[in-house]
């Protein structure tokens, strides 16, 4: 059913090319080679057709948390740490501060760090069935609590966010204004919801714990195996390309210096 | 005699970090191959009790156990859950959490992949197990995508494919419509004759349980107070009462005959059937008058006008399919249909959470096109069906000043109307507490009251009966009819049919998006291919007035009890 073609990788494929995203993340500190990583992850996984909406929705909640991000980063980096004599220019002074273009490009990585992350996440969770994971780490004899743990936290975020949507209905009816405020007064409109998101996902972890181990998890020491998911031929065609785009990285940033601020 | 499946001797538990016993000196022998069912009202130790036997309590929630349970031929203080479940399937409380796969054939795989059955067995018992809850061809579906009901059968396939030789349900139909709760009887009417297996349930609704369990084992104040056949019990009127646990409407009527001396106690019908049979006996070719007084309508203010109300979620799927209907003043509605049916989605429109697709929906002249929910909320007040979700402060005083604070009132004018809204729901000296610290009656009082502030002129009340005890939902009955005799107009999903008969004077209802009924309640429940166009079942009452071919229907107990005695008693007067 709707499975794209990111579904039909195996989950060692799919943890591989997640670590590779991450060492690239961190290998650039400036933005402009970032933004292509972003775009390139993008161009692979919107074909894929995944439902992204709610993460998008998330993350543009997230934009006042963003641009404060981008205008602390600006006036707070420390001008000596930048590599590049532009980066130390200064576009304005705020009162006493100056605010560098070194730390326009920092805070602008770092956005596009979280977004990268974010999608990465998004894309892996939602591709990768529980069993899957818990195959897994079943294969590398991952003590079962882990997977526990790892399954709890999956299942959960569905449930929270449908939760949480109740929540905003019901403090709409009863005359919350919410979706007239933007910003800050969005992100505190969503404290009260805390008190009832966690005393129910702690009451759910406890349930689903329990109903796990009601259904014989944990009777030995490991599980019937339902699929061979070894991995195909096109997961080592895909870890193959996803080393070498990550070692072409490696050439970019410290043969040509490419990326530094 | 007959092997027991379980067989509990001096059983007490206290649960951690409390001090009073949730079970107390329990004796109980349960039957193999036997479909046993456990009642009794809201804490007074059922799960508790379901949740003994295969070790869940107390190895997973701790507490003092004194006592033996022998379950399956094992001393489950012996043995590890995971050892114990193999044999004692125990299906829980909510079927949320009960489910881990993204697939339905994913999710019935968990328990046996977890005992390293091997993976072609496996296969056989996923078909086997999904084929008895009737799920086969579900396979590859989503488990987010299904209904409530077949989460629920879900949940039991995921239990059947361990194949345990005892199962064990807790409540498995509170939240089900009237078919669903159907579906998950014959599922376990089917396990225990052709399975062999030995099937508990927990249950609250009495009228399935009267047909279908071998034995009852009621529960009260933590002590088993009776056990035996189903159908002795519900005869022993007081006792059911007694014990709050819900009477079947047709044994009401049998009780007043019994009472009177018309009938012996064993007489006293259960089904609607054995009512038919007595009451044409008893009349003995005589017939039965019965003219109710419907209530004058006269000239009422419109509230609510809905023209012509189409509603889409997405592009495929039409949940509402051109709604057009007023609701007046002084109305009481029960809305009603399956599950699916568009029942809360239509609800929601009312105060403007859901905006129609096309069409009009007028809320006391204003447009909700125009409104938002918060700026209807003195018109209309919303109680969802979950207290839990609606309830979010730290105190109950909180909870209720929440809306107030929206109105801009005065402390001192928010303070007057928590204090009388509080003292009308009797939660006054809870005020200070935090909400999640009262039971779940008392939460849903909560939630009511945090509208009811608001003093709005129509409330609209999504199951407000759903997973209550018969205490419960007496209380919530009384407390609706309060208000509608108070002024305000009511508008309540409800699939309690029971419910819809002895308190709303109006019925919509539901099927498929659209409106197949909608009339007085005795106009609606003559409908009889509409209510089963939306798979409603005329409830006891009714339907017995119907075979009885009254000329007026009556919805009570108390309405064709009365009548029938009046009957009786002039010709035991004329036969004098």
């Amino acid at each position: 059913m709707n499975e794209s073609y990111i579904h039909r990788l195996n989950v060692v494929t799919k943890l591989f090319l997640f670590l590779c995203i991450i060492v690239a993340v961190f290998l650039f500190n400036h933005p402009l080679p970032n933004l292509v990583l972003a775009v390139v992850l993008l161009a692979f996984v919107l074909p894929a057709k995944l439902n992204l909406k709610g993460m998008f929705a998330t993350l543009s909640g997230l934009r006042v948390i963003i641009i404060l991000i981008v205008a602390m980063s600006m006036f707070t980096a420390q001008a000596s740490a930048f590599k590049n004599e532009s980066s130390k220019q200064v576009l304005f002074v705020l009162w006493k501060w100056p605010a560098t273009l070194g730390g326009l490009y920092q805070g602008l990585t770092f956005t596009l760090r979280i977004f990268i992350m974010v999608l990465a996440t998004c894309t892996f969770t939602i591709t990768t069935p529980i069993d899957d994971l818990l195959s897994f780490l079943n294969r590398v004899h991952a003590p079962y609590e882990l997977s526990i743990v790892v399954a709890t936290a999956i299942s959960f975020v569905p449930t929270l966010m449908n939760k949480k949507d109740m929540i905003f209905q019901a403090q709409r009816a009863r005359g919350a204004g919410i979706n007239d405020k933007g910003g800050i007064r969005q992100l505190i409109a969503y404290i009260p919801i805390m008190v009832p998101l966690v005393t129910n996902s702690i009451l759910m972890a406890d349930n689903l714990s329990i109903s796990m181990t009601n259904r014989g998890y944990g009777a030995n020491k490991s599980w019937t195996d339902m699929i061979d998911k070894h991995a195909e031929a096109k997961d080592y065609i895909v870890m193959f390309f996803g080393l070498v785009f990550t070692a072409g990285l490696f050439v970019v940033r410290y043969v040509f210096h490419v990326g530094a601020i | 005699m007959a092997n027991n499946a379980i067989e509990i001797k001096g059983l007490s538990f206290t649960y951690k970090n409390s001090d009073s016993e949730v079970l107390k000196d329990v004796d109980l022998s349960i039957e193999e191959g036997k479909f046993t069912v456990i009642m009794g009202r809201t804490g007074a130790g059922k799960t508790t009790l379901a949740m003994l036997p295969n070790g869940i309590i107390p190895q997973l929630v701790e507490g003092t156990v004194k006592g033996t349970i022998i379950a399956a031929g094992k001393d489950s203080s012996k043995y590890r859950v995971q050892t114990m479940a193999r044999e004692i399937g125990l299906v829980l409380q909510d079927p949320e959490t009960q489910i881990f796969g993204r697939t339905v054939d994913e999710d019935t795989a968990f328990g046996p992949r977890n005992y390293l059955v091997p993976r072609d067995e496996i296969k056989e018992r996923i078909k086997s197990a999904l084929n008895k809850v009737r799920l086969n061809g579900y396979e590859k579906r989503q488990t987010s995508q299904l209904s409530g009901g077949e989460k629920q059968r879900l949940a039991i396939a995921g239990i059947l494919a361990m194949d345990p030789s005892i199962i064990i349900l807790d409540e498995p139909t509170s939240e089900l419509d009237p078919i669903g709760r159907e579906e998950i009887y014959s599922t376990m009417v089917s396990l225990q004759k052709d399975q062999k297996k030995t099937v508990v349930a927990v249950e609250h609704s009495s009228q399935e349980i009267s047909e279908k369990a071998d034995n009852i084992v009621v529960l009260s104040d933590a002590h088993v107070v009776w056990q035996g056949c189903p159908n002795d019990f519900f005869r022993e009127l007081d006792l059911v009462e007694k014990y709050g646990i819900k009477p079947l409407p047709v044994s009401k009527v049998g009780w007043e005959l019994y009472k009177k001396g018309f009938i012996p106690k064993e007489e006293i019908p259960l089904s609607v059937d054995d009512a038919y049979a007595l009451v044409v006996r008893l009349l003995d070719g005589r017939k039965l008058e019965f003219s109710p007084v419907e209530a004058p309508k006269g000239k009422r203010e419109k509230l609510i006008e809905v023209s012509d109300v189409h509603y889409q979620y997405d592009k495929s799927k039409e949940a509402l399919k051109g709604i057009s209907f007023d609701i007046y003043e002084g109305d009481y509605v029960a809305l009603i249909g399956q599950n699916g049916a568009g029942k809360t989605t239509l609800a929601k429109h009312f105060n403007s959470l859901f905006k129609p697709t096309s069409g009009r929906i007028l809320v006391c002249g204003k447009d909700t096109k125009n409104e938002e929910p918060n700026t209807l909320a003195e018109q209309i007040g919303y109680v969802f069906q979950n207290p839990d979700n609606q309830i979010f402060s730290t105190s109950v005083y909180k909870e209720m000043e929440y809306g107030l604070k929206a109105l801009k009132l005065s402390e001192e004018e928010m303070s007057k109307r928590i204090h009388e809204i509080a003292r009308l729901l009797g939660i006054e000296k809870v005020l200070d507490e935090h909400p999640f610290s009262l039971g779940k009656g008392e939460r849903q009082r909560v939630a009511v009251a945090s509208i009811l502030v608001l003093k709005p002129k129509i409330l609209v009340v999504d199951e407000p009966t759903t997973g209550q005890d018969w205490d419960g939902i007496q209380n919530m009955m009384k407390l609706i009819d309060e208000l509608h005799a108070n002024g305000t107009t009511i508008v309540m999903i409800t699939h309690d049919m029971d419910v819809v008969a002895t308190h709303a004077n109006r019925v919509i209802v539901m099927a498929k998006g659209s409106i197949v009924a909608d009339g007085s309640v005795r106009d609606v429940f003559k409908q009889e291919k509409a209510l089963k166009d939306a798979y409603v079942a005329r409830p006891q009452i009714p339907e017995l007035s119907e075979r009885l071919g009254l000329q007026g229907m009556a919805l009570t107990a108390q309405e064709l009890g009365g009548a029938l005695i009046a009957s009786l008693e002039d010709s035991r007067e004329a036969s004098r």
